[in-house]
């Protein structure tokens, strides 16, 4: 059963939209069943509660939801059992069931005030399940969800304050401490749209005085304004009638030939304006190819036509605007008097404009036209000045004489930076040139002769221009990466005649030179072709040479005495010598010749240290050899056969000593031991050996260093 | 309550019953008060408040950023018709920018008990300040060894004017206001020392309670305590007799380690040793008492008014009952006690001294003294509740939080009369309704982000739209 009226409730509160009906029968349905009602009730309110908290999106479901509120609205203990679930609801530990348990509390806390009475004294914990604002009380997983949750959370805190605040002190004081304490962002849903309006008002209140103020400034403006407006408006009248006047005249003599028939429809429309208009179509053709008093006509009319358009039409537009914008709490009579004449007037503004602009003036034209009169070109004849320089100019006029001003036109016509262009380029100009006239082709290339020719720099870019240029103000790329961005920004012209854009850069470039080559004769009969500049790695320092690779060694013993004197004598050399190469080798000839001096006479030097050295060390041995004959006579006592061999010994040993000296000695030395230890080897003559032995160190000792006792 | 006016016009029961049995039912339905707010000007947390007792009209509350104010409870500064409640704002607030203002926070504040002229405050930065309420500017200034956890005055000392001061030191000093210095240090303790409160009985008896659990009785006219409560001893039975004048019997030593102490202090002459027995100072004995009142710091202490009980809150969840007399625990169980941290708090006892206001973590508990019954739970504040101070004359309960929060806490305002009602709302309900479903259907079109109109104060009456 109880699921039948579910389906009845969910029923019940889709119609609930529609209108009253459907709630009141379900409430007489209840009354019907009252005893088991209740029981049905707090089920079906259980089943809804968990179907709307079990989906995973972040709104309920509006069908649902009303048939939620229906069933809870019938009675008291639905609105407890709805509060109970959804408070248990709200502790489940996950964010999605808490968030959508939380929106249906939102629908019922708004409506039901026992509800409200329920949750309020639970409210501490509420908000610990809800935006969990103490750290140990975290909300659930999901994350994202959680952090809905707190925002949600937050949010309906600040809206049942606001609501209901004054009511339930507890909720005052959670938004306090929320708020205050805890510092939590509420959204300040109430503020910001009161300040919102607020803004919106002031802005109106702000426009609403200016445009009184306009009003009244206006009001006291009006009838002098109006007479100005007027006055110009009789003026172009006044001009237009002459011309028609004029144009009838032309018309007569046309009308001789039978061929206009205009004048009828004149006579139709009535209309002054019109016809004045039409006939000053007809002016306008007749009339361009006239001179005289009639241009006279004509620049005035433009000047009144300019002062229309300029001046009267727009200021009129304004008043209208302000006029219809402004909301005068008295005046509104005199608003509606104003507002209709100056409709009325620029009504007439309007017309008369037409007629101006049927007249042939427009604003193209005018613009042109006063270009011709004559002030522009002076300012074109400015820049020329600039542009080529006074002798140019000079030289110019004698070239042109009397026909100055035809000449310069066609200069002065294309814009200063073309003409740069055409400066620069040179032979595009010359192709130009060739497309115009002959004096001008003349003066061109009188031109072009004068101009020095310059590598293309940033300084002709804009050259002799006044005007100024966007400045690139954001040092980025990326469209309003930092901020703002204002594109409309310009360096103006006075500013950038400082700057760097006009000033000149010029690089060093250094000349090219050619280097010669080597050119010493190599081996397989060819040349050395390294180019060093100057000192080759394999054939020395890079000295003048004839075709077979000889060096030329130009008046080398003359020059040599003269190095010291070539710094001053420089000049006399170079004017001396036939070319400037050869001077270069003549001087490197000479240094090459003082360091080969100089190499020589290091040598010399080397040399006679070499020799001293070797006559002492000769000395030496000789020292030496005479001490150590003297030595081995003295101790060699021992046989006589020794002694005898002593001479031979001593003239076998004379070669040898003078082979190897004190070395060979020394070598010696441990083979005469030997052959004295072999012999004295017996244990019977130990001491004597012994003192021997010692006897032959010492005499060893004493051969080895000779000299030292 | 009319079976009593009506009983009282008989003669049947006593004046003084009547009001006592009305002062009391509204003690029992307090609850947040609706129409009165003290609004408070503090930066931060709330550590101590106290009501004068002198005028019953002064609240003096110390914040943890080092400021004290003062609120006039009873009179109003503003009214607010919005949430229709009468707004109380301070009367005055010192901070650190007076000279010798407090530094850091104010952890305990007290009122000078003969009048308001003055005004005691101790706060962590090591400083009791006397102040002088006319022209709000320290007039005394005590230095102590470490942070001032709990300041006191004697309500009814007429001999001496001491404040006594309980800090991170173990020793518990007392400052006299007449001479501008310490006075007393009393030794005993062996932790910092939270809780300091004079007798309500006696103006030489001091009870103070430590970190170290222990709650010691002093007499400030003898060296050491002369007695600690044990948590075990709990029979109270028959009383001790009166002894006759004896070292031993003046500082009656409850337990059996110091009397063993004692015992060989005074040495044991059927024992016959030969060394002299070391002789203890009779005020230092107890020193070696290490008997705990609680297993855990004592963070609040409050006598009864009749001075016959104090009530101790330790950090071991516990609320005890004392007989101060004898010393014992009466073991009254405080139902769903849940106390948490070593810091100082503040507890609240009924002027009958019938209820006990105990505040817990985020919500103050109300229980009957005598039979530990817990009556109520007031939620509020959305902080941890650092004290609680109950009205000397009136039925009203002030409450300070970390939140920032003083709250007042009363009983419930009279019924309105029909009268008032039809004031209130005299737009036929059924157009009210038809108004506000016509709102939502509105805001319901706009969508919803919804305007200005959705946040407006609404009636507190049930608003169901009829498409519901």
């Amino acid at each position: 059963m109880g699921r039948r009226q579910f389906g009845n409730g969910g029923a019940d509160g889709g119609l609930a939209g529609g209108g009253t009906g459907g709630s009141g029968k379900v409430r007489k349905k209840n009354d019907e069943n009252e005893l088991g009602g209740e029981y049905d009730d707090r089920n079906r309110l259980a089943d809804l509660v968990d179907s709307a908290t079990n989906s995973p999106l972040l709104t309920l479901d509006d069908r649902s939801l009303a048939a939620f509120k229906a069933l809870v609205r019938r009675s008291e203990t639905n609105v407890h059992a709805a509060f109970e679930l959804l408070y248990d609801k709200l502790k489940k530990n996950n964010s999605q069931v808490r968030y959508l348990s939380l929106l249906l509390m939102d629908e019922l806390f708004t409506r039901s005030k026992l509800f409200r009475s329920l949750l309020v004294p639970v409210f501490e914990n509420f908000l610990l399940l809800s935006v969990g604002f103490r750290s140990d009380y975290p909300l659930p997983p999901p994350e994202e969800r959680a952090a809905l949750l707190r925002k949600k959370a937050i949010e309906i805190v600040e809206k049942w304050n606001d609501m209901y605040g004054q009511h339930y002190k507890p909720l005052r004081l959670a938004y306090e401490y929320l708020k205050k304490t805890l510092r939590f962002e509420f959204p300040n849903a109430r503020e910001t749209a009161t300040l919102a309006q607020q803004q919106r008002k002031e802005r109106e209140r702000r426009t609403q005085e200016l445009l009184k103020k306009k009003f009244t400034s206006l009001k006291s403006e009006y009838p002098e304004l109006r007479a100005e407006i007027h006055s110009t408006l009789e003026q172009i009248n006044e001009c237009v009638a002459i011309l028609a006047e004029k144009k009838n005249g032309g018309d007569d003599q046309q009308e001789q030939f039978g061929f206009d028939s205009d004048e009828d429809e004149f006579e139709e429309y009535g209309a002054r304006n019109l016809r004045s208009a039409r006939g000053e179509v007809e002016e306008q053709e007749t009339l361009a190819y006239e001179t005289g008093e009639n241009a006279a006509l004509f620049d005035t009319l433009r000047d009144l036509y300019r002062l229309l358009t300029s001046r009267h039409l727009v200021s009129a537009q304004e008043w209208l605007s302000t006029l219809m914008r402004v909301d005068p709490e008295e005046e509104r009579q005199a608003r509606d008097t104003l507002l209709r004449d100056v409709i009325d007037l620029r009504n007439k503004v309007v017309k008369a404009r037409e007629v101006c602009e049927g007249a042939g003036i427009e604003r193209t034209e005018g613009a042109s036209k006063s270009a011709a009169d004559g002030d522009a070109e002076e300012i074109i004849w400015e820049e020329g000045d600039v542009l080529i320089s006074n002798s140019a100019i000079s030289e110019l006029i004698e070239a042109s004489g009397a026909a100055e001003p035809t000449e310069v036109k066609p200069v002065s016509e294309p814009t200063a930076e073309a003409n740069t262009m055409e400066l620069e380029k040179g032979k595009q100009a010359v192709i130009n040139k060739a497309d115009e006239t002959e004096e001008d082709n003349s003066l061109k290339a009188q031109l072009l002769k004068q101009a020095p020719l310059l590598k293309w720099g940033q300084f002709l870019e804009r050259w002799g221009s006044d005007r100024a240029i966007p400045a690139n103000n954001r040092g980025l790329e990326f469209e309003n990466h930092w901020g703002k961005v204002d594109y409309d920004v310009t360096i103006p012209a006075e500013k950038l005649a400082e700057s760097s854009l006009n000033l000149r850069a010029v690089y060093y470039s250094a000349e090219k030179t050619e280097i010669p080559p080597c050119l010493a004769p190599l081996r397989n009969g060819g040349l050395c072709q390294r180019r060093d500049l100057k000192r080759c790695p394999f054939h020395g320092p890079i000295i003048p040479r004839d075709s077979t690779g000889k060096p030329l060694e130009l008046e080398k013993p003359a020059k040599l005495p003269e190095v010291s004197k070539s710094s001053e004598n420089t000049d006399e050399l170079t004017s001396t010598l036939p070319s400037e190469p050869k001077h270069e080798e003549l001087v490197q000839q000479a240094i090459a010749n003082v360091r080969q001096k100089d190499e020589e006479f290091r040598k010399k030097v080397l040399e006679d240290k070499k020799s001293v050295r070797r006559e002492r060390a000769k000395r030496a041995r000789e020292h030496n050899e005479a001490c150590l004959r003297a030595a081995a006579i003295g101790t060699t006592s021992e046989g006589l056969a020794e002694a005898f061999g002593q001479d031979v010994m001593a003239a076998e040993s004379q070669p040898k000593k003078r082979r190897g000296g004190l070395a060979a000695l020394l070598r010696k030395k441990p083979t005469v031991k030997d052959r004295l230890s072999r012999r004295l080897l017996s244990g019977r003559v130990r001491d004597a050996t012994a003192t021997q032995l010692a006897r032959d160190e010492q005499a060893a000792y004493r051969e080895s260093f000779p000299n030292q006792w | 309550m009319w079976f009593d006016l009506k009983a009282r016009e008989l003669g049947a029961i006593r004046p003084e019953r009547i009001s006592r049995k009305v002062a009391s039912d509204r003690l029992h339905n307090l609850e947040l008060s609706s129409s009165k707010d003290i609004l408070s000007v503090h930066d931060s947390g709330i550590n101590s408040l106290q009501v004068d007792k002198t005028e019953g009209r002064y609240l003096l509350s110390g914040a943890s950023d080092g400021s004290v104010a003062c609120y006039d409870t009873l009179h109003a500064s503003t009214f607010d018709p919005t949430a229709r409640s009468y707004q109380h704002k301070h009367v005055f607030k010192v901070d650190k920018r007076v000279r010798k203002g407090h530094k850091y926070a104010v952890s305990s504040v007290q009122w000078y008990p003969v009048d308001t002229g003055l005004f005691v405050t101790g706060s962590f930065d090591t400083h009791v300040n006397v102040w002088d309420t006319n022209n709000l500017q320290v007039e005394l200034q005590y230095d102590m060894p470490g942070r001032v956890y709990s300041v006191s005055l004697s309500q009814i000392a007429t001999s001496h004017l001491l404040i006594a001061v309980g800090s991170a030191d173990s020793m518990v000093r007392l400052c006299d206001i007449a001479t501008g210095a310490c006075t007393h240090t009393l030794v005993g303790h062996r932790d910092a020392v939270l809780a300091v409160q004079w007798s309500v009985s006696s103006e030489w008896t001091l009870y103070t309670g430590s970190c170290d659990g222990a709650i010691r009785f002093w007499d400030i006219r003898r060296a050491g305590s002369y007695k600690v409560l044990d948590q075990d001893s709990s029979q109270m039975g028959r009383r001790p007799p009166v002894p006759k004048y004896s070292p031993e019997s003046e500082w009656p030593v409850t337990s059996r380690t110091s009397k063993k102490l004692l015992k060989k202090a005074f040495g044991d002459k059927k024992s016959g040793m030969s060394t002299p027995p070391k002789r203890v100072h009779p005020g230092m004995a107890s020193a070696q008492n290490y008997a705990t009142a609680h297993n855990g710091a004592v963070k609040a202490l409050l006598p009864t008014n009749d001075g016959h009980f104090l009530v101790s809150a330790g950090a071991d969840s516990r609320v005890k009952l004392w007989d101060v007399e004898s010393g014992c625990d009466t073991l009254v169980n405080y139902e769903r006690m849940r106390l948490s941290g070593n810091r100082a708090t503040q507890l609240g006892l009924s002027p009958d001294s019938s209820l006990l206001f105990i505040p817990t973590s985020t919500a103050i508990k109300v229980y009957n003294l005598w039979t530990g019954l817990l009556l109520k739970t007031l939620g509020g504040h959305y902080d941890d509740v650092n004290c609680c101070e109950l009205h000397p004359y009136e039925q009203e309960m002030y409450s300070g939080s970390s939140d920032r929060k003083i709250l007042v806490w009363s009983p419930p305002p009279p019924p309105q009369i029909d009268e008032d009602r039809e004031e209130v709302c005299p737009v036929p309900r059924r157009l009210i309704v038809n108004f506000w479903s016509h709102m939502i259907c509105q805001t319901k079109a706009k969508g919803a982000s919804a305007g200005a109109g959705e946040f407006s104060a609404r009636l507190d009456v049930d608003s169901w739209s009829d498409e519901d």
